[in-house]
């Protein structure tokens, strides 16, 4: 799936909605995604999307403009319930917290295992990791 | 988790990359660190860290230092060295053990769950048969 066009945030909301139900949705291996042009709302529509899908494998995001706290925490949910994502590429501008948001579901707390097993390349380019993303970093590392 | 990237990547300072780079050297699933266009990857201090880490760790294959001031001062030859003659360590483990005769074997059968039939007769064929006519 590659969704790259010069449609506005309503037409892309109503296109998303559409997607969410279409049958594609069930051989779906790579999402490549240029989320500067999707918007908070259709970010948050594929991530919902994908959290249970059962056929990814690899997403890829390209976010051209900040990534706001929105579309961080639609990613950690919807790593914390995907099993089958096995690459996360995503490049974009974001917040310190937001290495600490997408991490957390891979970091097991309280002796608990983490709630993401599956994720093995992870690529962040142009984040801020700052001392709490690689405190957080570190953490799901060790 | 095998890969972990952050390129062009902004840390507040180099000690961040130290924190990384220490919680690594017990990871024994990490094979690629990429930090490439990173800035704080610079100075002795994440040097001597990534050296120690180097040594610590044998199943790290490559880290990526492609245009940090790191590599900039001369000093990305160093890591790759260390990581070459980890590579070849490893490669060393078995040479000069003497060849047995396995006697028996322990089979992991990882794929696809819905793979057909063709490879349920490969294994009929070739695999068990030659574990039966082995006992």
């Amino acid at each position: 799936m590659s969704i790259l066009s010069g449609l506005d945030v309503e037409e892309i909301e109503v296109l998303f909605e559409n997607l969410v139900s279409h049958p594609m949705l069930a051989t779906l291996r790579v999402a490549h995604l240029f989320a500067g042009i999707n918007g908070d709302k259709g970010m948050e529509i594929v991530c919902n999307m994908l959290k249970n899908n059962r056929t990814i494998k690899t997403l890829q995001l390209h976010e051209r403009e900040h990534m706001t706290e929105i579309v961080q925490a639609s990613l950690g949910a919807m790593l914390s319930v995907n099993s089958t994502l096995e690459t996360l590429d995503a490049s974009c501008v974001s917040s310190e917290t937001g290495v600490e948001v997408v991490l957390a579901p891979l970091t097991g707390h309280d002796g608990k295992p983490p709630l993401n097993k599956s994720l093995k390349q992870l690529q962040f380019t142009s984040w801020e990791i700052g001392q709490r993303g690689a405190r957080a970093a570190a953490q799901m590392t060790h | 988790m095998t890969h972990l990237g952050f390129t062009f990547a902004m840390f507040s300072d180099p000690l961040d990359v130290c924190t990384i780079l220490e919680s690594l050297e017990t990871n024994e699933t990490l094979h690629t660190l990429d930090l490439s266009r990173c800035e704080e990857v610079r100075g002795d201090g994440v040097l001597a860290k990534m050296m120690d880490l180097l040594r610590a760790n044998p199943w790290l294959k490559d880290i990526n230092l492609d245009d940090t001031p790191l590599e900039r001062d001369g000093h990305a030859v160093q890591v790759k060295a260390q990581l070459e003659m980890n590579s070849r360590d490893y490669m060393a483990v078995g040479k000069g053990m003497p060849r047995v005769q396995p006697k028996f074997a322990r089979v992991f059968l990882c794929g696809d769950a819905y793979s057909g039939k063709r490879l349920n007769q490969f294994f009929d064929k070739y695999l068990f048969s030659h574990t039966l006519e082995a006992h």
